[in-house]
Protein backbone atom coordinates (compact mmCIF):
# COMPACT_ATOMS: atom_id res chain seq x y z
CA UNK A 1 0.00 0.00 0.00
CA UNK A 2 1.17 3.25 -1.13
CA UNK A 3 1.91 6.17 1.43
CA UNK A 4 0.59 9.40 1.35
CA UNK A 5 3.26 11.24 0.58
CA UNK A 6 4.83 8.99 -1.83
CA UNK A 7 4.65 10.59 -5.27
CA UNK A 8 2.54 7.91 -7.84
CA UNK A 9 4.42 5.81 -9.91
CA UNK A 10 2.88 8.22 -13.10
CA UNK A 11 4.31 11.31 -11.55
CA UNK A 12 7.96 9.29 -11.29
CA UNK A 13 8.13 8.26 -14.65
CA UNK A 14 6.74 11.31 -15.70
CA UNK A 15 9.62 13.32 -14.09
CA UNK A 16 12.26 10.85 -15.28
CA UNK A 17 11.23 11.67 -18.91
CA UNK A 18 11.50 15.02 -18.42
CA UNK A 19 14.86 14.99 -17.32
CA UNK A 20 15.96 13.01 -20.29
CA UNK A 21 13.70 15.27 -22.15
CA UNK A 22 15.97 18.42 -20.68
CA UNK A 23 19.41 16.26 -20.60
CA UNK A 24 18.96 15.52 -24.60
CA UNK A 25 18.23 19.34 -25.26
CA UNK A 26 21.44 20.29 -23.57
CA UNK A 27 23.74 17.55 -25.28
CA UNK A 28 22.25 19.42 -28.36
CA UNK A 29 23.29 22.78 -27.04
CA UNK A 30 26.72 21.49 -26.10
CA UNK A 31 27.33 20.59 -29.49
CA UNK A 32 25.65 23.27 -31.53
CA UNK A 33 28.64 25.54 -29.12
CA UNK A 34 31.26 23.03 -30.26
CA UNK A 35 30.30 23.84 -34.46
CA UNK A 36 29.80 27.71 -33.55
CA UNK A 37 33.16 28.21 -31.13
CA UNK A 38 35.81 26.41 -33.54
CA UNK A 39 39.85 27.51 -32.79
CA UNK A 40 40.60 30.58 -34.09
CA UNK A 41 44.35 31.38 -35.46
CA UNK A 42 45.79 35.06 -36.25
CA UNK A 43 47.20 35.79 -39.32
CA UNK A 44 50.88 34.41 -40.45
CA UNK A 45 51.78 38.29 -40.85
CA UNK A 46 50.96 39.35 -37.08
CA UNK A 47 52.36 36.03 -35.83
CA UNK A 48 55.68 36.77 -37.39
CA UNK A 49 56.24 40.51 -36.28
CA UNK A 50 54.88 39.81 -32.77
CA UNK A 51 57.21 36.88 -32.46
CA UNK A 52 60.25 39.38 -34.07
CA UNK A 53 59.26 42.08 -31.79
CA UNK A 54 59.51 39.90 -28.22
CA UNK A 55 62.42 37.85 -29.69
CA UNK A 56 64.16 40.11 -31.51
CA UNK A 57 65.61 42.38 -29.14
CA UNK A 58 66.08 45.64 -31.74
CA UNK A 59 62.48 45.16 -32.98
CA UNK A 60 61.39 45.47 -29.26
CA UNK A 61 61.61 48.79 -28.59
CA UNK A 62 58.48 50.20 -30.81
CA UNK A 63 56.32 47.50 -29.54
CA UNK A 64 57.42 48.51 -25.55
CA UNK A 65 57.05 52.49 -26.91
CA UNK A 66 53.09 51.51 -28.03
CA UNK A 67 52.65 49.82 -25.21
CA UNK A 68 53.44 52.33 -22.45
CA UNK A 69 51.20 54.03 -20.63
CA UNK A 70 49.88 57.67 -22.14
CA UNK A 71 51.70 59.57 -19.49
CA UNK A 72 55.16 57.91 -20.40
CA UNK A 73 54.41 57.82 -23.65
CA UNK A 74 54.25 61.83 -23.28
CA UNK A 75 57.32 61.52 -21.01
CA UNK A 76 59.33 59.69 -23.48
CA UNK A 77 58.37 61.83 -26.48
CA UNK A 78 59.41 65.34 -24.30
CA UNK A 79 62.64 63.32 -23.48
CA UNK A 80 63.12 62.87 -27.30
CA UNK A 81 62.32 66.48 -28.06
CA UNK A 82 64.79 67.52 -25.49
CA UNK A 83 67.72 65.69 -26.83
CA UNK A 84 67.24 66.63 -30.58
CA UNK A 85 66.98 70.89 -29.23
CA UNK A 86 70.09 70.18 -27.24
CA UNK A 87 71.85 68.89 -30.39
CA UNK A 88 70.24 71.45 -33.06
CA UNK A 89 71.17 74.35 -30.26
CA UNK A 90 74.94 72.86 -30.22
CA UNK A 91 75.25 72.73 -33.95
CA UNK A 92 73.60 76.23 -33.86
CA UNK A 93 75.96 77.61 -31.20
CA UNK A 94 79.29 76.15 -33.05
CA UNK A 95 80.50 74.43 -29.77
CA UNK A 96 82.69 71.10 -30.83
CA UNK A 97 80.94 68.89 -33.06
CA UNK A 98 83.00 68.64 -35.94
CA UNK A 99 84.61 64.86 -35.71
CA UNK A 100 88.75 65.01 -34.89
CA UNK A 101 89.29 61.61 -34.40
CA UNK A 102 90.62 60.77 -30.57
CA UNK A 103 93.65 57.94 -31.17
CA UNK A 104 93.28 54.88 -29.91
CA UNK A 105 94.72 54.41 -26.95
CA UNK A 106 95.52 50.64 -26.90
CA UNK A 107 98.53 50.17 -29.32
CA UNK A 108 98.00 47.75 -31.94
CA UNK A 109 101.55 46.73 -31.43
CA UNK A 110 104.63 46.58 -28.53
CA UNK B 1 80.23 22.81 -37.18
CA UNK B 2 77.14 23.74 -35.27
CA UNK B 3 73.47 23.41 -36.21
CA UNK B 4 71.78 26.71 -35.62
CA UNK B 5 68.63 25.29 -35.45
CA UNK B 6 69.83 23.04 -32.80
CA UNK B 7 68.93 25.67 -29.55
CA UNK B 8 65.00 25.58 -31.17
CA UNK B 9 64.45 22.07 -31.13
CA UNK B 10 66.50 21.77 -27.42
CA UNK B 11 63.28 24.52 -26.89
CA UNK B 12 60.72 21.96 -28.14
CA UNK B 13 61.65 19.63 -26.27
CA UNK B 14 61.18 21.16 -22.51
CA UNK B 15 58.01 21.43 -20.49
CA UNK B 16 56.78 24.65 -19.98
CA UNK B 17 58.13 25.10 -15.99
CA UNK B 18 61.78 24.82 -17.53
CA UNK B 19 60.83 27.36 -20.37
CA UNK B 20 59.29 29.64 -18.23
CA UNK B 21 62.73 29.57 -15.85
CA UNK B 22 65.39 29.99 -19.33
CA UNK B 23 62.95 32.44 -19.97
CA UNK B 24 63.65 34.65 -17.33
CA UNK B 25 66.83 35.68 -19.28
CA UNK B 26 66.41 33.78 -22.63
CA UNK B 27 64.45 35.58 -25.48
CA UNK B 28 64.43 32.50 -27.35
CA UNK B 29 63.04 30.45 -24.43
CA UNK B 30 60.27 33.00 -24.44
CA UNK B 31 60.00 32.58 -28.27
CA UNK B 32 59.40 29.11 -27.65
CA UNK B 33 56.59 29.98 -24.84
CA UNK B 34 54.86 32.51 -27.67
CA UNK B 35 54.83 29.43 -30.39
CA UNK B 36 53.00 27.09 -28.10
CA UNK B 37 50.30 29.64 -26.76
CA UNK B 38 49.66 32.07 -29.36
CA UNK B 39 46.63 30.75 -30.68
CA UNK B 40 45.41 29.87 -27.87
CA UNK B 41 45.61 33.17 -26.44
CA UNK B 42 44.42 34.77 -30.31
CA UNK B 43 41.04 32.41 -29.75
CA UNK B 44 40.29 33.15 -26.18
CA UNK B 45 40.75 36.90 -26.82
CA UNK B 46 38.78 36.87 -30.25
CA UNK B 47 36.02 35.16 -28.77
CA UNK B 48 35.92 37.81 -25.94
CA UNK B 49 36.12 40.72 -27.82
CA UNK B 50 34.32 39.55 -31.50
CA UNK B 51 36.67 41.26 -33.92
CA UNK B 52 39.87 40.54 -35.66
CA UNK B 53 41.37 43.79 -34.99
CA UNK B 54 41.10 44.09 -31.00
CA UNK B 55 41.92 40.41 -30.96
CA UNK B 56 45.28 41.08 -32.02
CA UNK B 57 45.85 44.10 -30.65
CA UNK B 58 45.24 42.51 -26.70
CA UNK B 59 46.90 39.43 -27.78
CA UNK B 60 50.29 41.03 -28.27
CA UNK B 61 49.86 43.14 -25.06
CA UNK B 62 49.16 39.45 -23.34
CA UNK B 63 52.62 38.56 -24.49
CA UNK B 64 54.07 41.89 -24.07
CA UNK B 65 53.14 42.35 -20.63
CA UNK B 66 54.00 38.16 -20.20
CA UNK B 67 57.29 39.41 -21.09
CA UNK B 68 58.01 41.86 -19.22
CA UNK B 69 56.99 40.34 -15.87
CA UNK B 70 58.24 36.81 -16.49
CA UNK B 71 61.15 37.54 -14.23
CA UNK B 72 58.77 38.18 -11.69
CA UNK B 73 56.73 34.84 -12.34
CA UNK B 74 57.10 32.27 -9.39
CA UNK B 75 56.58 28.76 -10.34
CA UNK B 76 53.92 27.42 -7.59
CA UNK B 77 52.79 24.39 -9.35
CA UNK B 78 49.84 25.58 -11.23
CA UNK B 79 50.46 25.57 -15.60
CA UNK B 80 51.92 28.65 -16.77
CA UNK B 81 48.93 28.77 -19.61
CA UNK B 82 46.49 29.80 -16.31
CA UNK B 83 48.91 32.80 -15.99
CA UNK B 84 48.54 33.53 -19.77
CA UNK B 85 44.72 33.32 -19.48
CA UNK B 86 44.69 35.95 -16.54
CA UNK B 87 46.59 38.02 -17.80
CA UNK B 88 44.23 37.66 -21.29
CA UNK B 89 41.13 37.85 -18.62
CA UNK B 90 42.36 41.09 -17.01
CA UNK B 91 43.05 42.87 -20.19
CA UNK B 92 39.58 41.69 -21.96
CA UNK B 93 38.12 42.96 -18.60
CA UNK B 94 40.11 46.63 -19.25
CA UNK B 95 38.91 46.40 -23.02
CA UNK B 96 35.01 45.75 -22.28
CA UNK B 97 35.37 48.90 -19.35
CA UNK B 98 36.40 50.98 -22.26
CA UNK B 99 34.78 50.53 -24.90
CA UNK B 100 31.30 48.89 -24.18
CA UNK B 101 29.66 50.14 -27.38
CA UNK B 102 32.22 48.91 -29.78
CA UNK B 103 31.57 45.26 -29.13
CA UNK B 104 27.75 45.01 -30.72
CA UNK B 105 29.88 46.78 -33.90
CA UNK B 106 32.40 44.01 -33.74
CA UNK B 107 29.73 41.05 -33.27
CA UNK B 108 28.03 41.81 -36.61
CA UNK B 109 31.50 41.92 -38.19
CA UNK B 110 32.74 38.87 -36.67
CA UNK B 111 29.22 37.44 -37.79
CA UNK B 112 29.52 38.70 -41.61
CA UNK B 113 33.11 37.43 -42.28
CA UNK B 114 32.75 34.10 -40.19
CA UNK B 115 30.16 32.72 -42.66
CA UNK B 116 31.54 34.13 -45.56
CA UNK B 117 33.20 30.74 -46.60
CA UNK B 118 30.09 28.89 -46.29
CA UNK B 119 27.94 27.65 -49.46
CA UNK B 120 25.31 30.21 -50.18
CA UNK B 121 22.22 27.90 -49.52
CA UNK B 122 23.37 26.82 -46.31
CA UNK B 123 24.57 30.29 -45.41
CA UNK B 124 21.05 31.41 -44.45
CA UNK B 125 20.52 28.70 -42.24
CA UNK B 126 23.84 28.58 -40.27
CA UNK B 127 23.70 32.59 -40.15
CA UNK B 128 20.51 32.19 -37.94
CA UNK B 129 21.53 29.54 -36.09
CA UNK B 130 24.98 30.63 -35.37
CA UNK B 131 24.19 34.54 -34.97
CA UNK B 132 21.21 33.65 -32.28
CA UNK B 133 23.92 31.26 -30.22
CA UNK B 134 26.54 33.49 -30.18
CA UNK B 135 24.53 36.62 -29.63
CA UNK B 136 23.22 34.28 -26.30
CA UNK B 137 27.06 33.33 -25.03
CA UNK B 138 27.91 37.52 -25.92
CA UNK B 139 24.68 38.04 -23.59
CA UNK B 140 26.14 35.76 -20.72
CA UNK B 141 28.34 37.03 -17.24
CA UNK B 142 32.21 37.42 -18.51
CA UNK B 143 32.56 34.41 -16.40
CA UNK B 144 30.74 32.39 -18.16
CA UNK B 145 31.78 33.35 -21.22
CA UNK B 146 35.10 32.79 -20.29
CA UNK B 147 34.35 29.02 -19.50
CA UNK B 148 32.36 28.42 -22.57
CA UNK B 149 35.53 29.66 -24.44
CA UNK B 150 37.65 27.28 -21.97
CA UNK B 151 35.78 24.08 -22.39
CA UNK B 152 34.55 24.60 -25.66
CA UNK B 153 36.84 25.89 -28.09
CA UNK B 154 40.23 25.27 -25.63
CA UNK B 155 39.04 21.71 -24.86
CA UNK B 156 40.52 22.05 -21.30
CA UNK B 157 39.47 19.91 -18.62
CA UNK B 158 37.33 21.22 -15.43
CA UNK B 159 40.27 20.78 -13.17
CA UNK B 160 42.72 23.24 -15.32
CA UNK B 161 39.98 25.64 -16.16
CA UNK B 162 39.40 25.66 -12.14
CA UNK B 163 42.63 26.59 -11.82
CA UNK B 164 42.45 29.54 -14.10
CA UNK B 165 39.17 30.69 -13.51
CA UNK B 166 40.33 30.16 -9.34
CA UNK B 167 37.27 27.56 -8.36
CA UNK B 168 37.34 24.35 -7.77
CA UNK B 169 36.46 21.36 -10.07
CA UNK B 170 33.35 20.54 -9.10
CA UNK B 171 32.13 24.61 -8.84
CA UNK B 172 32.70 24.61 -12.24
CA UNK B 173 30.92 21.74 -13.34
CA UNK B 174 28.07 23.34 -11.90
CA UNK B 175 28.56 26.76 -13.83
CA UNK B 176 28.82 25.13 -16.91
CA UNK B 177 25.30 22.96 -16.42
CA UNK B 178 23.94 26.38 -15.40
CA UNK B 179 25.27 28.36 -18.24
CA UNK B 180 23.66 25.46 -20.76
CA UNK B 181 20.46 25.90 -18.58
CA UNK B 182 20.59 29.50 -18.94
CA UNK B 183 22.12 29.44 -22.74
CA UNK B 184 18.84 27.32 -23.35
CA UNK B 185 16.56 29.77 -21.94
CA UNK B 186 17.64 32.54 -23.38
CA UNK B 187 17.45 31.19 -26.70
CA UNK B 188 13.88 30.00 -26.36
CA UNK B 189 13.70 33.40 -25.94
CA UNK B 190 15.80 34.85 -29.12
CA UNK B 191 13.01 35.69 -32.00
CA UNK B 192 16.15 34.51 -34.18
CA UNK B 193 16.33 30.69 -32.78
CA UNK B 194 12.83 30.57 -32.94
CA UNK B 195 12.47 31.35 -36.83
CA UNK B 196 15.52 28.71 -36.95
CA UNK B 197 13.82 25.74 -34.90
CA UNK B 198 10.51 26.72 -37.17
CA UNK B 199 12.56 26.37 -40.29
CA UNK B 200 14.72 23.02 -39.40
CA UNK B 201 11.68 21.78 -37.58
Amino acid sequence: MMKPDQPAPRDTVAQAADAQQEAEALAQLAQALESALTPRQPRESFATELRAQLVDESANAPLRLRNLSPRLQVAAALALATGCLLLMLRRLLGGNGGGELVEDTVPSSA
Amino acid sequence: MKNPFARQSDYAALDDAALVALAKSDRDAFGELYARYLDKMYSYVFYRTGNTHDAEDLTAKVFLRAFSHIGKYVDRGLPFQAWLYRIAHNLVANWHRDQSRRKIIALDEYLERDLQTEAPDQQADMRDEHDSLLRAVRRLPAERQQLLILKVVERLPNREIGIIMGRSEGAIKSLYHRTLLALRLDLGADPASERANRSSG
